[in-house]
């Protein structure tokens, strides 16, 4: 009985480790576990914590682009204190540049390990990936990943469709943008009215693309689309009659496309003025 | 003097038999070669985020631990009767309280020049290049801070328990380091009294965030002009000195008695 009291305790404490390490198992990502546990109490526990997380993560990020410059509020008085730190923390607005840019992937990288539905990052790590670290085939895996992670997000197809017509593989790129297409067109968006600008963009840009990809019968009907969700647009309902008639330009479709694409990072803090800060 | 000094070597022999340095470097240490693991997507990215984040890990867990440590003395010594033997030899309660302090303090100076060196050393395997006088200056504010918070929870522990000192200590290194900076903004929304106490608060209160300069490292801004690095140092001294002093003008008065459980 003695020897029992000893061994107990053990046992005890053997148990509470397994039950432990099964739950951390439970919390490892493996595509078939993780369908059949999404709606389970720890991941719904965790849940918010880890966009908690992922959200500074990606703030932290921002911080980085703006070279450590912190958000300027609004404040009801001047001190000596806000002046002191003021000049321990200088206040400034400059964007970082060329490889300082990469500084800002590490915590990007955070983000979506901690919250792999944190679409954003994964948007803004693929943007700068294919820019100014001149990396697209990196930005295409990056994305990739993301697809296979939020397979429902047209954001990310719309990307891929970006990523893909840089790299001059434009077959992939209209199957990646039908893919967006049958995704944004759900009425379940988080943002609906970027939702219906990005599905006007898209239908624009596959029209276009069909066109440089000689399908007459798919540009003809993204076209129609379009021009059933925005009749009154002259410069599509001509395009749609030369179209029909089979005039095909597909250069200038290409430079259109080329035109259309062509992204500008738009820097999120209202506070600075950026027609004479930069 | 040197009664000071044996109250500080007293402290040494204790922060070393105990395990909490040990396990919170490891911690540290763990932490930050794990950071060195993280694949930011393929690019060679300088490691910058390293030392952010392990200069993160080194604030906090250095003021966790000079909270804890802190809050442990005093209550330590008089649940263990031990105060009785030191008060009736010849060292005064000033003398004490300095070589509590000074004990706490230069303990923490060496496990928190571990702490840089483990977090810039990694650093420096990965390619980020820093300038070292501001990693200097960063870690004479860091320990003027810890100089500041030991000296408060000193202070908390001469009325409270040791759990209760060091849950003081805490709110109070919170309140001074993340909430005082934002009253200026919070009091765009505020009116009447409220207003006037918070602006009250924010003049009198000791602000601790002047003592985190890690973005100047950080973001390569170069070292803190000499006379506002001084200043800082030197209203860290003041505050210190202060915590020190009202710590003293209750610790002088405290009368002992046996059992008590502080």
């Amino acid at each position: 009985m003695k020897q029992n009291g000893h061994i107990l305790p053990w046992i005890g404490s053997g148990g509470l480790y397994l039950i432990a390490v099964a739950a951390g198992a439970l919390l490892v990502e493996v595509p078939d576990l993780k369908t059949q546990l999404a709606d389970t109490g720890a991941v719904y526990i965790l849940g918010p914590a880890r966009e908690l997380l992922s959200k500074g993560l990606y703030e932290r990020a921002d911080v980085y682009f703006h070279k450590g410059a912190e958000y300027v509020k609004e404040e009801a008085f001047e001190s000596i204190y806000q002046k002191w730190l003021h000049e321990i923390h200088p206040i400034k607005h400059v964007h970082a540049e060329g490889a300082e840019i990469e500084e800002i992937m590490p915590w990007l990288r955070l983000a979506t390990k901690s919250n792999p539905h944190n679409v954003e990052a994964y948007l803004v790590a693929s943007y700068w990936l294919n820019g100014a670290a001149g990396q697209p085939e990196t930005a295409l895996q990056v994305i990739n990943e993301a697809i296979e992670k939020n397979p429902d997000r047209y954001e990310l197809f719309q990307e891929k469709g970006r990523l893909l017509l840089g790299l001059h593989r434009d077959d992939e790129a209209a199957s990646a943008l039908e893919s967006a297409l049958a995704f944004v067109a759900r009425p379940e968006q988080d943002d609906p009215e970027q939702a219906a600008l990005d599905l006007s963009f898209i239908l624009t840009i596959q029209s276009f693309l069909y066109e440089a990809l000689g399908q007459q019968e798919q540009a003809i009907r993204t076209t129609e689309v379009f021009l059933s969700i925005h009749p009154d647009q002259p410069v599509f309902t001509k395009r749609l009659e030369a179209l029909r008639y089979g005039k095909m330009d597909p250069e200038h479709a290409k430079e259109r496309i080329e035109e259309l694409f062509v992204k500008n990072h738009e820097c999120s803090r209202e506070e600075h003025d950026h027609d004479n800060d930069h | 003097m040197n009664n000071i000094l044996i109250i500080t070597q007293t402290v040494w022999l204790e922060m070393v038999r105990r395990k909490d340095i040990y396990i919170i470097l490891a911690l540290q240490a763990f932490c930050t070669f794990m950071l060195t693991s993280i694949s930011a997507f393929g690019s060679e990215a300088p490691s910058s985020y390293i030392m952010d984040i392990g200069l993160m890990l080194a604030f906090l867990l250095s003021i966790g631990l000079a909270i804890i440590l802190g809050s442990r003395q005093l209550p330590a010594e008089i649940r263990s009767g031990t105060i009785f033997s030191i008060l009736t030899k010849p060292i005064s309660r000033m003398e004490f309280l300095i070589g509590k302090w000074l004990g706490l303090w230069t303990g923490m100076l060496a496990t928190n020049l571990l702490f840089y060196l483990i977090v810039s050393g990694v650093t420096l395997t990965r390619n980020f290049s820093f300038e070292p006088t501001v990693l200097i200056q960063v870690f004479c504010l860091h320990a003027m801070l810890l100089a500041i918070i030991i000296a408060v929870s000193l202070f908390f522990t001469m009325f409270f328990t040791q759990g209760a000192g060091g849950a003081a200590t805490a709110i109070f290194v919170i309140l001074c380091y993340f909430i005082l900076p934002r009253i200026p903004h919070l009091l765009i929304y505020e009116q009447g009294w409220r207003a006037g106490a918070l602006w009250g608060i924010y003049h009198i209160a000791p602000h601790l965030e002047l003592f985190d300069m890690r973005a100047r490292v950080l973001h390569n801004w170069g070292a803190l002009d000499i006379g506002t690095f001084l200043g800082t140092m030197a209203y860290g001294l003041i505050i210190t000195a202060a915590f020190i002093g009202f710590s003293w003008a209750l610790f002088r008065r405290k009368y002992f008695k046996r059992g008590e459980q502080l």
